[in-house]
């Protein structure tokens, strides 16, 4: 196939692009929908290790061979930082992940921010660098994809010559970052996910992880073992020649290499888009594990043929008329299988460019978005209280289009300051300046999670300070260079103060721009950092976070509404909670208490143990109550940090407690009322037993007086038979009167008994009661008259008919009046029978003016039996069951029966009877 | 806790180890006989056919990965060991 095709036309170049790009849209449309279905794809420690690999960029793709050729072994460096991190990865980032998840970290930003006290200065600050310190980067990835696009159309020609520009519109360039902001808003911002989780975009990124190691290892086999007789041959021809041998010692790497080490060492923490793979997109701790070798061996073998490439670009491509490469070195993998005739390796190369290169920007993109979105955008908006943000229920809508926005601006000013700036500067030195720029995050990182008193004025000072640095030893001159800035500026310094040359800060020469730059940022932000954090004192919510931080592994529940995280919060902070709702002094005598029972010494700083937090709990809720003691404390917990969920969440939980507990007050409150009946039941019922017992013993006391008197005076006459005709008459008189009681009290009892056990036969009809009265009068007249007992009888001319059993009405009415009567004395007496006509009811009273019946007897009457003793003799003057059957009588009826008297005044006995409905 | 301190040395070790395989110092050990004959530039040793340094970079970086391989292997079984006490996620019930 070599040789056959004389050139590469462009439009195969762009259907190969398109395919490919095609094709990571499926993946990661592929890898959303799996992810949706709960079928997570990424779920996997493979392809989170080969996410990660999203580190290595265009600038490793191209620039590594590019920096091979300055500096020999000096590409190295930034591969071996990273082993080196995830040599500690164990350590250092599982805390950062744990800490993460913990904390529902979304970006390096908030996770800054976070530690030092929810701060947003913190947080928007850590954005703006990370804008403006990765937006060349981003330009250099486009940088990348046009360069090669354009260098491969050029092909069979390897030394095309410089062209100006391409318009706008006809730039691939362009092309190429609409479809990554396509991407980006496609895969990255299809939803607000609590988690932050693009798992169609992680699928996306381990693809093109493959296809750029691939398309490279395809390279750097097919120079060393096609264009080239193996390794031997190659090291071995260049070797040869002593202008390129020097690559392969020290010599041109020596100087920098241990600070690029370290800056890579601290670049791979603190990159926007490695924080978002390794830590926000990791789905599980336990990947981590493969991860900390798998991605070292990635970065390994993509760094395996980069001398070779350099060596063999140096040896077989065209020299130039200085003696140097007339190609330039960061297209050596693409212009040696071009060399060689190879235009589908070159293709290979090509798409391994493309997929570093976007890979880079839309994993770069996504997390700069959201990090604008949330720690700066966000902020500022809440603050406007004109927007009226805090009301608005659903902001997901919002944030989503804000880094939409966001996503279309970067790659806007990308696109633009690769058109503006990128032309003049190589691929590396931008990387490297962009590593410089994150670098100054990991301080503050670092510290956040091993350093318990970095405070946030500390961080502030550092990660500032280590800007500001940067900007000038880094930013500016490349300004210079651009020739935005006179060019003096680097040279001489400004206003010719050589001490402030940007290249050579403070007199410190002989290094390359970014360690020099490196050593004066770190050393101000570490500087700062820590001085600052030794005179400083943090605020609760600081400590508070930094001990969650920092102790993030001593916490065995996660899960805050579950049980606080105990053993975090310092007695002191404790103690300012106490003070705000008992008061300094009740505070003070708590404490001691609490240090008295224990013996042992309280002091500010200490950890606050689980059982004074319990105590300090049980104070408060003896003031505000358990669940507001409960919130309070846990509050002190997290602070700010404390989200409205899990307040909400332990809100929830207490309220379920309460409800729980409410419930149980209630079923036994109804358990003590169950008591309260059955005890009132039992009571009644030995009451009625005793009732029975009483019934019993005087009815049959009742039956046998008269029985008695019966016998005594049946049996004088038995025995008597001289008795003379008189007596003997009123001996039979007495006992006719005696069975004629009897008679009598049977029938009341029976009477009694019907009514009560629901026997009686009642025959309602619509009865007047004044004929009820009158006939009752009537049967009694020759009674009262034989007493002389006066009987008035006021009756209204017109009664409304009642409903009732005319015959027991009769009943009720003569024995109120033969009540009446019996306690009337002789010839004064008086009984008086009124009725009164009310809303609904008939009052029938029957008044005398006996002795009357004492107050505590008024209620006792009605019962059985139950006889009013005559006040002189003692004797009982009825049977005691009148009363009740005419209580028993009006009580079906519906009416009520009661009486009125003043002891000596006489007594009213009252009954009603109501309507009978019409 | 105790599995996951040796954990945490054997990683550290792994650490140091590394920082002293990359340090410069030891580099110039493998980076050829330099200055032996007063040559102004070094010449590389080579090993194998390919250049000293070269080789020793990419082998002990290659060793470094499998130490490394090596301590996480007994990391995924002490963690495993801490995740089954602590639950997942720890979302309530």
């Amino acid at each position: 196939m070599s040789g056959t095709v004389a050139h590469l036309p462009s439009w195969i170049i762009i259907a190969v692009a398109l395919c490919y790009v095609s094709l990571l849209f499926a993946i990661a449309y592929y890898g959303d929908k799996r992810a949706r279905a709960g079928r997570s794809l990424v779920a996997n420690p493979t392809i989170y290790a080969l996410s990660i690999a999203v580190y290595c960029t265009a600038w490793t793709f191209y620039g590594s061979v590019g920096r091979a050729v300055e500096s020999g072994f000096g590409f190295l460096p930034i591969y071996l930082g990273p082993t080196l991190m995830f040599a500690l990865g164990w350590l250092v980032l599982r805390k950062i992940i744990r800490i993460s998840k913990l904390h529902r970290i979304t970006s390096i930003a908030d996770f800054i921010s976070s530690r030092y006290g929810k701060s947003h200065l913190l947080g928007g600050l850590v954005t703006i660098i990370a804008v403006v310190g990765i937006m060349p980067y981003i330009s250099l990835q486009l940088k990348a994809v046009a360069t090669s696009f354009d260098y491969l159309v050029k092909y069979p020609d390897l030394t095309p010559p410089a062209v100006a520009a391409p318009a706008v519109v006809g730039d691939t360039a362009l092309w190429v970052t609409g479809l990554m902001a396509l991407f980006s808003i496609l895969f990255g911002t299809r939803h607000i996910d609590a988690t932050e989780h693009h798992q169609g975009m992680v699928a996306a990124i381990a693809f093109e992880s493959v296809v750029k190691l691939v398309a490279f290892l395809a390279v750097g086999l097919f120079v060393t073992f096609g264009m080239f007789d193996g390794f031997g041959d190659l090291f071995g021809q260049a070797l040869a020649r002593p202008d390129i041998s020097s690559l392969m010692t020290m010599e041109s790497a020596g100087r920098d290499w241990m600070p690029l080490v370290l800056l890579a060492f601290l670049a791979v923490i603190g990159l926007p888009r490695q924080f978002q793979v390794t830590v926000v997109e990791n789905t599980d701790e336990q990947h981590l594990n493969k991860a900390i070798w798998l991605f070292p061996l990635y970065l390994l073998l993509i760094n395996l043929f980069v001398l070779p490439i350099a060596l063999a670009g140096m040896l077989v491509l065209p020299t130039g008329a200085a003696g140097g490469p007339a190609v330039s070195p960061d297209t050596f993998v693409l212009a040696l299988p071009m060399a060689a005739h190879q235009e589908e390796i070159a293709v290979l190369a090509f798409l391994g460019g493309l997929s570093a290169a976007t890979g880079m920007v839309i994993v770069e993109t996504i997390a700069l978005s959201t990090m604008i979105c949330n720690d700066l955008v966000m902020p500022i908006l809440f603050k406007c209280a004109w927007l009226h943000l805090g009301e608005r229920r659903d902001l997901s809508k919002l944030l989503l289009n804000i880094r939409r926005g966001a996503i279309v601006i970067i790659l806007g000013i990308g696109y633009f300051y690769f058109r503006l700036i990128g032309e003049s500067y190589a691929l590396a030195s931008i990387g490297l300046v962009a590593f410089a720029a994150a670098a100054q995050f990991a301080p503050a990182v670092l510290a956040g999670i091993y350093w318990k008193h970095a405070t946030r004025r500390a961080a502030l000072a550092g990660i500032s300070l280590g800007f500001v640095i940067w900007t000038y030893t880094l930013l500016l001159p490349s300004f210079a260079l651009s020739g935005w800035l006179p060019h003096s500026f680097v040279d001489h310094g400004p206003f010719g103060w050589e001490l402030l040359m940007p290249y050579a800060l403070f007199g410190l020469s002989g290094f390359d721009p970014v360690p020099h730059s490196l050593f004066w940022s770190l050393f101000a932000n570490v500087g700062a950092l820590v001085m600052v954090s030794l005179f400083d004192r943090q605020a609760t919510i600081e400590r508070i976070q930094a001990t969650l931080f920092v102790e993030v592994f001593r916490q065995q529940r996660p899960n805050v509404a579950a049980g606080y995280l105990q053993e975090t919060v310092q007695v002191g902070a404790l103690r300012t909670l106490a003070e705000r709702f008992l008061g300094r002094e009740r505070t003070d005598e708590v404490f001691t208490e609490y240090a008295q029972q224990r013996r042992m010494l309280l002091d500010a700083n200490m950890r606050a143990d689980g059982d004074l937090v319990q105590f300090v709990e049980r104070r408060l809720a003896g003031v505000i109550g358990a669940a507001s003691a409960r919130v309070m404390v846990a509050s002190t917990f997290k602070g700010q940090g404390f989200g409205a969920e899990e307040i909400m969440q332990i809100l929830d939980e207490t309220s379920q407690v309460l409800e729980y507990s409410r419930q149980l007050e209630q079923k036994s409150h109804e358990l003590e009322r169950a008591t309260a009946e059955l005890k009132a039941v039992n009571a009644r019922l030995t009451d009625l037993d005793r009732m029975k017992d009483d019934f019993l013993s005087t009815v049959t006391h009742e039956l046998r007086t008269p029985l008695t008197s019966i016998r005594s005076f049946s049996e004088i006459l038995h025995d008597s038979p001289d008795l003379d005709i008189g007596e003997r008459q009123h001996f039979l008189t007495i006992i006719i009167r005696e069975s004629e009681r009897l008679t009598r009290l049977i029938n009341q009892v029976l009477d009694l008994t019907k009514i009560e056990t629901g026997r009686m036969k009642w025959q309602m009809t619509d009865v007047d009661l004044r004929e009820v009265i009158d006939h009752a009068v009537t049967a009694l007249h020759q009674l009262f008259d034989e007493r002389r007992i006066a009987l008035e009888v006021q009756l209204p001319e017109l009664v409304p008919a009642i409903r009732g059993d005319r015959d027991q009405l009769i009943q009720l009415t003569i024995n109120l009046l033969s009540n009446a009567q019996k306690f009337c004395p002789p010839d004064v007496g008086r009984v008086e029978v009124g009725l009164r006509i009310a809303d609904h009811e008939v009052t029938v009273s029957v008044a005398d003016n006996g002795p009357g019946i004492p107050l505590n007897e008024q209620e006792a009457i009605f019962e059985k039996f139950h006889q009013v003793r005559s006040g002189q003799t003692g004797n009982p003057m009825g049977s005691g069951l009148g009363l009740a059957i005419c209580r028993g009588i009006v009580e079906h009826l519906g009416g009520r029966i009661w009486v009125r008297s003043r002891p000596g005044h006489g007594a009213t006995f009252f009954f009603t009877v109501p309507f009978a409905k019409a | 806790m105790e599995e996951d301190n040796r954990v945490n040395e054997a990683f550290l070790a792994v650490f140091c180890l590394g920082l002293v395989l990359f340090s410069p110092l030891l580099l110039d050990i493998f980076d050829g006989p330099q200055h032996l004959d007063g040559a102004a530039s070094t010449v590389p040793a080579f090993v194998f056919g390919v250049p000293l340094l070269y080789f020793y970079l990419f082998v002990s970086w290659a060793v470094l990965i499998a130490l490394m391989a090596l301590v996480s292997r007994r990391a995924g079984v002490a963690s495993q060991r801490t995740a089954s006490t602590i639950g997942p996620h720890g979302d309530n019930e």
